[in-house]
Order: C-alpha cells, then sequence, then structure tokens
C-alpha cells in the first residue's frame, strides 16, 4: 500500500512538471502537456485507430517473440550442450551482436515484402538471439556436483537433461525471454515506421507528417504503457507460476 | 572396493604439461568398514572419491568395487557432496530426497513412502514441503544423506560434508552418520582434513601425502572403543600423533608452492 502511495505521488509529479514545462516554455504545438495529448488519445479511441495500432503492434511483437523464444530455447540447449558447438558459434555470435535489427529491414524488406512476415521475422531474430544466449548462460551454469548428484542417482542423459538441465536452466531463460520482450518493442517500432501502415511505429512517424506532437505522443506513452504491462504479466507468470524456479537459494 | 596401482592426470596421460594428481594409489577398504581419508587440502582425496563414484577415469591402474571395475557412476555407490549446490532447489526436501527412485521409475506411492521414512531417519521428518533454501546447512545436508540413503546402496561416499558447518553441527552429525552406519551396515569412504572427525569415524584413516603425485602415505587403524568420546584421553594422544604427520604434509605442500 503504502508503495502504491509512492508511484501514484510518482507520476503526479511528472505529469504536473510536464503540464508546467510545456504551458510556461513551449509552444503547445511542439511539445503538448499531458491534458493535450490525452485528449488527442481520447479522440483516437474514439475513431478507433489507437486500438488498431496497438493490435497491429502487440501482435507482431507476440508473434516474433514467441517464434523466436521457441527458436531460442531449441538453439541454445544444442549450443550449450556441447563445448565443441560453442567454440563453433562464438565468432559468430559476438558478431552478430553489435549489427542491430533495424540493419536487417532494407534485406527482409527486399526477402519477404512489406507484410507481415517481415516484420514478425525481424523481431525473432532479436529474441532468438537473447533467448539463445541467455540459455546457453544457464545451461552452462548448471553446477556440475549438481549433475554428478544426478548420475549417482541413476539419471540416464534424456532424464539428467530433462530433470536437471532444463529447471535449472529456465530461471536464466526467463531473465533473456524478459530482456527479448523489451527488444522486441524496440525493434517493432522502427519497422513500422519504415514499412507498414498500422502499428504505434506508423503512428508516430505518420503524425510527423502533419505536425501532429500530440498523437506523437500518444504513441511514445503508448508503447511505454504496453510494454509496462507485458512486462508485468511477465514478472507474474515468472514469480507466481514458475516460482520454484526461480527463486534463487 | 580397491584401488590397484590407480595413477590419474587430469588431461587423460601421463604427458608433459599435465601434473599427475594421483601416483600410484593401492588401497583396499573392506565391505561394511568405515573409511576417512585425510590429508591436506588439494592433495587428491576428493579425486580419488571421483574414481570410486565413476566421475573420472584413472589414467593407468583399476578402481573396483566387490571385483567389478568401475566404468560409470550408478546407484550402487551413492555420493554426498560438500556444498548445498548438488541439491534441486526447485524441488522439496523430499521430492529431492525421491529423485533417485524416480529415475529408476518407482511408483508415486512407493516412492513418497521411502522417501518419508529417510526422511524421518536423517531427523527431518515433517519438514518434507520446505525448499532447501528454507533449511539450514545443517539440514540441507541430511536431505543428501536422505537421497542417498534411499537408493538402498551398500556404499557411500561422502566428500567433507560436514566441513562447512559449525562445530556443533558437525558433532552432532558425525554422531548420527555413525549410527546410521551401524544400522545399514554400509560401507563408507569418508573424506576429510579434519583430524578429530576423521577420529569420530573411522575405522581406519588412510593419511595422504602431499601433491602432486599424491599417495596414501599410511594407513592407521583408529583402536578406539565404540560409542567414541572426545574427551578420551586415548582419542587425544592418537589425535597429537596424526596432527605431527599431517602438519608434515601440510609443510611440503607448501614447501613445493612456495619453489
Amino acid at each position: 500500500m503504502k508503495r502504491l502511495g509512492i508511484y501514484a505521488t510518482s507520476v503526479a509529479i511528472v505529469l504536473v512538471g510536464w503540464q508546467l514545462v510545456s504551458a510556461l516554455f513551449f509552444s503547445p504545438a511542439l511539445f503538448p502537456g499531458p491534458t493535450a495529448v490525452g485528449r488527442r488519445a481520447v479522440i483516437l479511441l474514439q475513431e478507433g485507430t489507437l486500438q488498431r495500432d496497438v493490435l497491429a503492434s502487440l501482435g507482431r511483437v507476440l508473434a516474433g517473440f514467441a517464434l523466436g523464444s521457441v527458436v531460442g530455447v531449441l538453439v541454445g540447449f544444442v549450443i550449450g550442450s556441447s563445448a565443441t558447438f560453442r567454440a563453433f558459434f562464438d565468432p559468430y555470435v559476438h558478431f552478430l551482436r553489435f549489427i542491430t535489427p533495424i540493419a536487417w529491414i532494407s534485406p527482409v524488406m527486399i526477402w519477404f515484402g512489406i507484410g507481415e512476415t517481415s516484420k514478425v521475422i525481424l523481431i525473432m531474430y532479436t529474441t532468438t538471439f537473447a533467448v539463445m544466449l541467455s540459455t546457453v548462460a544457464g545451461v552452462t551454469m548448471v553446477p556440475r556436483n549438481r549433475l554428478r548428484a544426478a548420475q549417482a542417482c541413476g539419471a540416464m542423459r534424456w532424464q539428467i537433461f530433462l530433470f536437471v538441465v532444463a529447471p535449472t536452466a529456465l530461471n536464466q531463460i526467463l531473465v533473456g525471454m524478459r530482456l527479448a520482450m523489451g527488444y522486441s518493442f524496440m525493434t517493432v517500432v522502427p519497422a513500422e515506421m519504415l514499412a507498414a501502415e498500422s502499428g504505434l511505429g506508423y503512428l508516430i512517424i505518420h503524425s510527423r507528417l502533419w505536425l501532429a506532437t500530440d498523437a506523437i505522443f500518444v504513441g511514445i506513452l503508448t508503447l511505454g504503457v504496453i510494454g509496462l504491462a507485458m512486462d508485468t504479466i511477465f514478472r507474474w507468470v515468472m514469480h507466481g507460476l514458475l516460482g520454484r524456479y526461480t527463486s534463487t537459494a | 572396493m580397491e584401488f590397484d596401482r590407480v595413477a590419474f592426470s587430469f588431461g587423460g596421460g601421463p604427458r608433459a604439461g599435465h601434473r599427475p594428481v594421483l601416483g600410484e594409489v593401492c588401497l583396499r577398504i573392506a565391505r561394511g568398514e568405515f573409511f576417512c581419508l585425510l590429508g591436506p587440502s588439494g592433495c587428491g582425496k576428493t579425486t580419488l572419491l571421483n574414481l570410486l563414484a565413476g566421475f573420472e577415469m584413472p589414467s593407468s591402474g583399476t578402481v573396483s568395487v566387490a571385483g567389478h571395475s568401475i566404468a560409470a557412476p550408478g546407484v550402487d555407490r551413492m555420493v554426498v557432496f560438500q556444498g548445498d549446490d548438488s541439491l534441486f532447489p526447485w524441488l522439496t526436501a523430499i521430492e529431492n530426497v525421491e529423485f533417485g527412485l524416480r529415475m529408476m521409475g518407482t511408483t508415486r506411492e512407493e516412492r513418497r513412502r521411502v522417501a518419508t521414512d529417510a526422511l524421518r531417519v536423517v531427523g527431518l521428518a515433517g519438514q518434507g514441503d520446505k525448499f532447501p533454501r528454507q533449511l539450514s546447512g545443517g539440514m540441507k545436508q541430511r536431505i543428501q544423506i536422505a537421497r542417498a540413503i534411499v537408493c538402498r546402496s551398500q556404499v557411500l561416499l561422502m566428500d567433507e560434508p560436514f566441513a562447512a558447518l559449525d562445530a556443533q553441527m558437525r558433532s552432532l552429525l558425525q554422531d548420527e552418520l555413525v549410527q546410521l552406519w551401524q544400522v545399514t551396515g554400509a560401507t563408507v569412504l569418508f573424506i576429510t582434513h579434519d583430524i578429530a572427525e576423521a577420529l569420530i569415524l573411522a575405522d581406519r584413516i588412510g593419511l595422504m601425502s602431499a601433491g602432486p603425485a599424491a599417495t596414501i602415505r599410511e594407513v592407521i587403524d583408529v583402536r578406539l572403543g565404540r560409542p567414541r568420546r572426545r574427551d578420551d584421553l586415548e582419542f587425544g594422544q592418537v589425535y597429537e600423533q596424526l596432527n605431527r604427520v599431517l602438519s608434515e604434509e601440510v609443510r611440503l605442500t607448501l614447501q613445493r608452492a612456495n619453489r
């Protein structure tokens, strides 16, 4: 309760400060205050475009995130299971780490067109990468004595994987997925700015043409709000549903 | 259990660059015996245990249990480790204890029944639903012991299991372990660097020499009656005798390290 109070106070102070700064120092057309942004949000909701953009962005993020997580976990388990595989893939990992998904927009658009596929693939790329790295880390972090204890208990290779390695790695995997969710949001916006007819990225870039700064802010703030909502759901799954795997000793 | 001229180096062979951990070790431990390996830190005590457990393979020589040479880990030789990272933190105490039975495909009811018994034996009755992180260091070691005894293995390999516990908990667990050993009749190989611990527990103590290429310097019969008392006059005398030998080996280890 006390924390909730602090949260509310913090949000109130920022909103009031924002209103004051925008009213006192800027022209409302350049830097609209929260009331102007709120009014525009209501209009966009009434028109139905905000819902449409949110659903479009969220759908792309969730599809790419889900596919990327599955691929990332599978590839991570394979690479993590052998020192030879790790060494084999290591150079590419560090090479690709520096190539932002934005750089891939051009080739991906050429290969897959400007439809949904290209956006989902870009988000999948970021997610796969983050989840794969954390899975490899999780798999290689299994304490040696835990593996040995399982061996002494008569566990076979598949049993060790299923009952020891996977549960030990799960916490790391979830941490990676949580990061990947953030990366997915960061990827979807530029992709929609460059090639889309809907989505929050489209809303932001399209509003610029009309100098509709209030609509731009609606798009930016909505990104934060749905990101926060997704993260809250994720944390709840991680610590509530899967708590026995994520509470570290 | 027998070590027949067992040598071990990391990397497989006695090649250049691979410092031999064990020289030629010969040792025979009788069925039902409580054997303590005592030696300076880093001398290769754990390596000996790993060879028996099947976690490592000797570079030369053979390690055998009941006449069969060891090729892999198995439920006939259970291991209790020093730290708590060998426990499964996502499983409750009783689920940890059941692990071996689950791997064997024992039914859920049977598993629960045997594990409940084992928890009672190690003094954890009623604690089965707690997770390891909710239990003290001593209790976590008891879970490990319970996990080992449910598989009814006749060999128990213990790698400094009480080293991280406070003195009171340690001596309590030592007494309980002796009782458990007397009831089950298992053969125990127990590693320690604590002379008093070896004297409380062991029928015989193998003193290891300083590494590299460590061997068993001598094997001492502990002719003290049971139950043993730490304030016995004889206990003190044997302690001093062992202390002299061990100090010498520790000095050697340091000299070699400084060279």
